[in-house]
């Protein structure tokens, strides 16, 4: 208990301290899940007796900052000492005999913590996949704060689970070269439209959905099935509009779609509120009251410039009818890597490409 | 002059309390309050047509909103259970009840709650803690924090998820943020709301709404199953530039009044409406 209290202050401590630029912040979100935010993408990280599973990198950039918070967390989680609650006949029996159980779980120093097992990608971009390499390929004597990490004889690679189309994309050459450079390539791909984890981590069940053509055409979002948490990726989003790249087969419909999917699986707690929660690519932690709102508002920018299309107008002329005008004060922007005509322009050409 | 060890008493008594333990709650608001349908009534009971916004500082983006509004989004099934959010509900159906959350032992007010008849309890909380960060969940009720000033309790409250301000779609959206005044005065609450929106408002929206306490009611149980029969699959709205019914809001007031903006709330505008009439 108290180290379920210890772990609540600390979580509660991390949670509401006021963000400051160029840190990993964390937020526990439910069950197994912390989310942590600043490394480029939001990460999703599960953290329990099995280690740590990844949804997602960072840039690269930010991987040592992460690294860091990362043992913090599984070192608070998972390997601090606690005191013993385990006294006469609620003890099981030792193997040992001799050892005393309680003893031990007073002096014993704290365990070392538990490797990063597992990165899965839920896309190609560089702010979800940059970390690929550093934080799964972590030398063994690697010190932070003080504790090895990984513990000595644990192999110090973690897999990297992506969609095959972005492998494909990373390892497709250019001038001669692959796109992306090997050591941020997935290590195992799938290539269904779902895939789950051969089996349980840290208690629960683990389950990608191939989204084919949303904000990519390797797009993946991953239930965590006890936690009841989703990381959506970069198909949610409540920073900006859904970055369709269409020459990586990103499409307007496939983003609704992949909204529309995240609210099949999710369920409210009570009154469109709580209940499963959705970590997007970038931004805040959601439930379906959010993303309904988000979908709502993908669904209706989609359904006006179909319109405008349908009338004949042109890419300008759609742009100059601010189809996206009530919006803009919550996802536009005018400069950037996504702005708002970037935006338009994409769901134009993505609905001229079907007419 | 008999009286004066009475007085002396009293008076060593009022020090030592002011003294003493501070004092933490100035006013209980504890109990079910019934809604007055005075100035609010327009908005409880059939409610406002399409298109009127009269006294709600929209601007353009908000006036989009609104306009692409279409009631039929309350059959979605993520909808269809929907509560009012915070900034709504005191003007929505049915009474309001405020209990008081107190530590057990030390006996300070740690939270204030608020529930609805068919909304979410809404924590006010008291025990001085911050704001979580932009990053953490909003809800339809916001997070809030109060304080007292003087006898009137002052309410901040953010992450609060975008919804409708009126019925007809006026709305506001997730970077609003509101502060309430709730005051007492004897059997009457007074409510007065300022909500800051910087997407869909020029200016704060400014309202008051009174209660009266009621101690022969209480809260009904009020269930909510989703339908998803006979429903469309696709989100409704109406395109810029075609809904008809917008118009039905003027048939008492001129078109332009009903359109909202700042300018509209302020009492000269009815002397602008006049001149323009002429």
């Amino acid at each position: 208990m108290m180290k379920r209290l210890g772990l609540i202050f600390l979580m509660a401590a991390a949670a509401f301290a006021q963000p400051k630029s160029n840190d990993i912040h964390v937020l526990p979100v439910q069950g197994n899940i912390y989310m942590l935010v600043g490394a480029g993408g939001n990460i999703a990280a599960s953290i329990g007796q099995d280690g740590v599973l990844l949804v997602d990198a960072g840039t690269s950039q930010m991987s040592p900052k992460v690294l860091a918070t990362v043992l913090q967390l599984v070192t608070a989680v998972a390997a601090s000492p606690a005191p013993n609650r385990c006294v006469g006949l609620h003890c099981p029996e030792s193997p040992y005999r001799w050892s005393s159980p309680s003893l031990n779980a007073i002096i014993a120093s704290p365990a070392p913590p538990k490797p990063i097992r597992y990165i899965i990608n839920t896309s190609i971009d560089p702010d979800h996949t940059g970390g690929n390499e550093a934080l799964s390929a972590l030398p063994a004597d690697s010190k932070i704060l003080g504790v090895t990490f990984p513990p000595v004889g644990v192999a110090p690679t973690a897999t990297v689970i992506a969609h095959e189309n972005v492998l494909g994309r990373m390892s497709a050459e250019i001038n001669g070269k692959p796109a992306v450079a090997s050591g941020l390539w997935p290590t195992d791909t799938y290539r269904g439209r779902s895939y789950k984890l051969s089996e349980f981590f840290n208690g629960e069940g683990v389950l990608l959905y191939h989204e084919p053509a949303a904000h990519t055409d390797g797009d993946s979002m991953v239930y965590f099935r006890y936690s009841d948490v989703i990381a959506a990726g970069d198909i949610l989003s409540t920073t900006s509009y859904p970055v369709i790249d269409l020459a990586k087969g990103g499409t307007i419909q496939g983003a609704l779609d992949g909204l529309n999917h995240i609210l099949d699986i999710a369920i409210p707690e009570f009154r469109s509120q709580g209940g499963t929660l959705v970590i997007p690519g970038h931004g805040r932690v959601c439930d379906t009251g959010d993303v309904a709102n988000y979908r709502n508002m993908v669904s209706i920018i989609k359904d006006r410039v179909a319109d405008s299309i349908k009338k004949g107008m042109t890419l300008q002329q759609v742009i100059a009818s601010k189809p996206t005008l009530e919006y803009d004060g919550l996802y536009g922007a005018t400069s950037g890597p996504w702005t708002t005509d970037m935006f338009v322009e994409a769901v134009y050409k993505s609905l001229s490409a079907k007419h | 002059m008999r009286f004066l060890p009475l007085l002396l008493v009293l008076l060593a008594g009022r020090t030592v309390f002011a003294q003493g333990a501070p004092v933490l709650e100035l006013t209980d608001f504890s109990g079910v309050w019934a809604e007055r349908v005075h100035e609010d009534s327009y908005e409880r009971s059939g409610g406002p047509p399409l298109g009127d916004y009269q006294g709600i500082p929209l601007n353009d983006a908000g006036r989009r909103k609104a306009d692409s509004h279409d009631h039929s989004e309350w059959s979605l099934p993520e909808f269809q259970c929907r509560p009012h959010s915070a900034p709504y509900q005191w003007r929505a159906l049915g009474s309001v009840r405020f209990w008081n959350e107190v530590d057990p032992i030390g006996r300070d007010l740690r939270a204030i709650h608020v529930e609805y008849l068919r909304s979410l309890d809404r924590v006010i909380y008291m025990d001085g803690r911050p704001h979580p960060p932009e990053y953490a969940p909003y809800s339809w009720s916001g997070f809030s924090t109060g304080k007292w000033q003087g006898n009137t309790l002052v309410v901040d409250t953010d992450h609060i998820k975008g919804s409708y301000l009126r019925r007809n779609g006026a709305s506001f959206s997730d970077k609003a943020t509101m502060r309430e005044y709730i005051d007492r005065h004897g059997e009457y609450l007074v409510i007065t709301m300022i909500l800051t929106d910087p997407v869909w408002l020029e200016e704060p929206f400014i309202q008051t709404t009174n209660y009266a306490l009621d101690t022969h009611t209480a809260l009904t149980y009020y269930p909510c199953t989703v339908s998803e029969e006979n429903i469309s699959t696709a989100v409704p709205h109406f395109l810029p530039g075609t809904t008809e019914q917008l118009k039905d809001a003027a048939g008492w007031i001129p078109v332009e009044a009903t359109r909202g903006g700042a300018e509209s709330t302020y009492p000269d505008y009815r002397q602008k409406l006049k001149q323009a009439a002429k």
